[in-house]
């Protein structure tokens, strides 16, 4: 406080901005806490989506490369 | 029993003593004079005592005889009656117990079969197998025996007729001996008389007992050693008796070079020659029957004599005589130039069976050795082997060095050890160039694998780049929305900060204004506390939630690191690849190449020797230049051989500085200087040479100088 005798109204002023910084603040985080959930259900999705389709042709290739293996150490 | 038999064996001796007198009567054998002096001696023609009958008479005596001879396994169960009476006679009263056991003896109706084993009787069938059992397939040479045996009358063989047949089939030196009797009986001939279980006859005790008595009675060595000769040509080893009767070719080659040179091959018709080569020619027919045959290039004989032996043999087969009968040296030098003629090339008396020998042993090839000095046919066939396995070419060692033994000095083993070696190295650099070749069979067969293995690591690293690319896009929005998220809570606490600020300031306002104003301070008051309060819960709730976020932002991340580490292992599965391109060491696949060089090199040094590796890498250290430098390699290559180690004492005695450098011919000169200097000087034993290896260093210098030429064009 600047001076010891604020008026009333300029508290008034003050009250009100803070009030509504607050409600700002609280609409922002709201929405970025939103996106963030969605992001990360979307990350969710597409990790599965990885695995299931590297699990396979990992697989593949491993047996690939061990058979390769062996019918070059038959040579 | 023993008492008995003793007492007819003095009784025997007398006689045998009187009819080798009297020859031709045989041992053993009682003539008629003295068999009716017998008869005479023990009442013989004498009648019954009144009152007694035959029968009554032949029982007494049986039961005489059975009392007298109880405990002596004698069965007298046979003779008539009147014989037994006529024995009991001759018996009772006057007869002593060496007439009672010579008349049994004598008595043609009391056989052996029923009284049992006799002392000095066998029967033909017997000796005759016992003599095949003694000699073998050998027996024939004893062949004589027969002929003795013909003109005597009696069917039965005895100790002095056996005698005379070893006599006739050992030759003269038995005669000295004089022991026609104990030869029998170590044949079993008496085996009861000696009280042995059982009469099997052993060859060998024979030549063992032979020669002990030889020495005993102080026979010439030249005898003992005939005697010695006798028993290898029939087979006996000096440390064993086979029951078959080995042959020796060694011995056999030895016999042939001794008498061809010494005697010359007409004059070396011996007997113990003889009856090698007839050994060896009844054991080379078994050893190269048709069915023996090695190799295509073994001459198909169905007839295994040799081409002159085959048509001399029908020659005197179609005049009656035996083919194994003794050439003269006439006929024996027609024989020799008519196979000269057949074969368009000399021969001498090695190349015939012996060269047979060879060729059974070690291939056709080696058969043509056999006419060459017994160094060079060790040579020859060490280098024969070398073309072949390993395994054949260790067989081959074992059987020349075993020959080696047997014939001495002859052969000297460093040209085994140097044929050896040449072998093995050259065995084993073959090996070498077939491992570099299955490698290179490799190399050129491999590329599509290896192809297809960089195919395959790329396809996998594009499919985990495409599948964790928009994770990751996603996961830094998410990132960068947490940060958002951030920001606004902080911006959030400042806001509460200064609400709780302004509170303060309304407070402190409030005491200092008059209580007549301080209520209209007090709604702003509660308005901000109200408001503070609420801030604060909201920012709590939201500070919370982002820590949630943010680990469960951290989890999903975690996600892709597997994946990635996969696509790492991809990456290297490419670098592999990509050496595999390359040429591949050898090694690598298992070919111990460098293995088998350090054999090489090895066996080089091992013997001392290193000769025939000429193709192979020996050395890397360059050309000699000094005289450190050319005493080393010779020590390398020579210094295992006796005597041919240089050390400090060469320096001294040449008078010469290590590090000096020199051409080779110094250093050859030296050398020769150095070991003359060794004959004539008094040095220890252990390290002087003496005239046979001076003789071997001439060789051994020739080959070292092709070594040092080697090692200056490495």
């Amino acid at each position: 406080m600047e001076n010891d005798n604020l008026p009333m109204e300029k508290v008034d002023g003050i009250l009100a901005e803070l009030k509504r910084q607050e409600a700002i603040l609280k609409a922002e985080s709201g929405a970025s806490l939103a996106r963030l959930d969605g992001l990360l259900e979307e990350v969710r999705v597409l990790a599965d989506r990885a695995d299931r389709t590297l699990k396979i042709v990992d697989r593949q290739a491993e047996q690939e490369i061990a058979s390769l293996g062996e019918e070059l150490a038959a040579i | 029993m023993n008492l008995m038999a003793r007492s007819v064996k003095e009784k025997m001796k007398g006689a045998y003593e009187e009819r080798e007198a009297h020859s031709p009567l045989v041992e053993g054998e009682v003539s008629s004079s003295e068999r009716r002096a017998l008869d005479t001696s023990m009442g013989s023609g004498r009648k019954p005592e009144a009152g007694s009958s035959n029968k009554d008479s032949g029982k007494a005596v049986r039961a005489e005889l059975q009392k007298y001879f109880e405990g002596k396994k004698l069965n007298i169960s046979g003779g008539s009656d009147g014989q037994l009476s006529r024995l009991k006679r001759r018996f009772e009263g006057t007869a002593t117990e060496e007439q009672m056991a010579a008349y049994a003896r004598e008595s043609k109706s009391v056989t052996r079969e029923k009284v049992g084993p006799l002392p000095g009787r066998m029967s033909r069938e017997r000796h005759d197998e016992i003599v095949k059992r003694a000699f073998g397939k050998d027996a024939d040479i004893i062949e004589g025996w027969k002929d003795l045996e013909k003109g005597g009358s009696s069917s039965k063989i005895d100790p002095g007729a056996y005698a005379r047949t070893v006599r006739a089939a050992m030759g003269d030196d038995f005669e000295k001996t004089n022991q026609a009797e104990s030869i029998a009986r170590r044949f079993g001939v008496r085996v009861e008389e000696l009280g042995l279980e059982k009469a099997e006859p052993d060859y060998g005790s024979y030549i063992d007992s032979l020669q002990r008595e030889n020495a005993d009675k102080g026979l010439s060595e030249a005898q003992v050693s005939k005697l010695e000769t006798i028993a290898k040509q029939f087979g006996i080893a000096e440390n064993g008796y086979p029951e078959k009767a080995e042959l020796d070719y060694s011995r056999y080659a030895e016999l042939i070079r001794k008498e061809h040179e010494n005697k010359g091959l007409d004059e070396a018709e011996t007997l113990e020659s003889k009856a090698a080569r007839s050994a060896i020619r009844r054991e080379i027919s078994s050893l190269i029957g048709p069915k023996e045959v090695r190799g295509s290039e073994a001459e198909p004989t169905a007839d295994p004599l040799p081409g002159f032996l085959r048509e001399e043999k029908r020659r005197r087969e179609s005049r009656g005589i035996g083919a194994e009968d003794k050439k003269t040296p006439a006929e024996e030098r027609a024989l020799v130039g008519r196979l000269e003629k057949e074969d368009g090339q000399p021969i001498d008396s090695r190349s015939g069976n012996f060269g047979r020998a060879l060729s059974y042993w070690f291939g056709p090839k080696a058969a043509a050795l056999a006419g060459e000095s017994w160094n060079k046919v060790l040579i020859g066939v060490m280098e024969l082997g070398a073309s072949g396995h390993l395994k054949k070419i260790s067989e081959y060692r074992g059987k020349l060095k075993e020959a080696e033994k047997k014939l001495g000095d002859l052969p000297k083993w460093r040209f085994f050890a140097r044929a050896w070696q040449r072998s093995k190295v050259n065995s084993l650099t073959k090996k070498i160039g077939r491992e570099q070749n299955k490698v290179s069979k490799w190399e050129s067969r491999k590329a599509p694998y290896i192809e297809r293995l960089e195919q395959i690591a790329d396809h996998m690293q594009q499919t985990i780049e495409v599948n964790l690319r928009p994770l990751r896009e996603k996961l830094e929005s998410g990132e960068r929305e947490l940060g958002h998220l951030r920001a606004t809570v902080e911006a959030y606490r400042k806001n509460r900060n200064i609400t709780a600020e302004t509170l303060q300031g309304l407070r402190e306002q409030k005491r200092v204004l008059p209580y007549g104003k301080r209520a209209e301070i007090n709604s702003r008051i509660k308005v901000a506390e109200e408001s503070l309060k609420e801030c604060s819960r909201e920012l709590k709730k939201i500070e919370k939630t982002t820590v949630v976020r943010q680990k469960t932002l951290s989890q999903l991340k975690a996600r892709t690191e597997p994946w990635q580490s996969r696509w790492d292992s991809y990456k290297e599965l490419k670098n592999q690849a990509e050496k595999y391109k390359e040429p591949v060491d050898p090694e690598e696949l298992g070919a111990d190449i460098l293995g088998m060089r350090q054999k090489i090199e090895g066996a080089g040094k091992a013997e001392g020797e290193g000769r025939g590796s000429e193709s192979v890498e020996t050395r890397s250290e360059g050309a000699p230049k000094t005289w450190l430098d050319y005493v080393e390699l010779w020590n390398r290559y020579n210094g295992a051989e006796a005597g041919y180690r240089l050390d400090e004492a060469f320096f001294e005695g040449m008078k010469v500085k290590k590090d000096l450098e020199i051409k080779p011919e110094e250093f050859y000169r030296a050398l020769e200087e150095y070991f003359d200097a060794q004959m004539a000087a008094s040095v220890a034993p252990a390290k002087r040479i003496d005239e046979r290896q001076r003789d071997q260093l001439g060789d051994t210098l020739e080959y070292f100088k092709r070594i040092v030429g080697q090692e200056s064009n490495s």
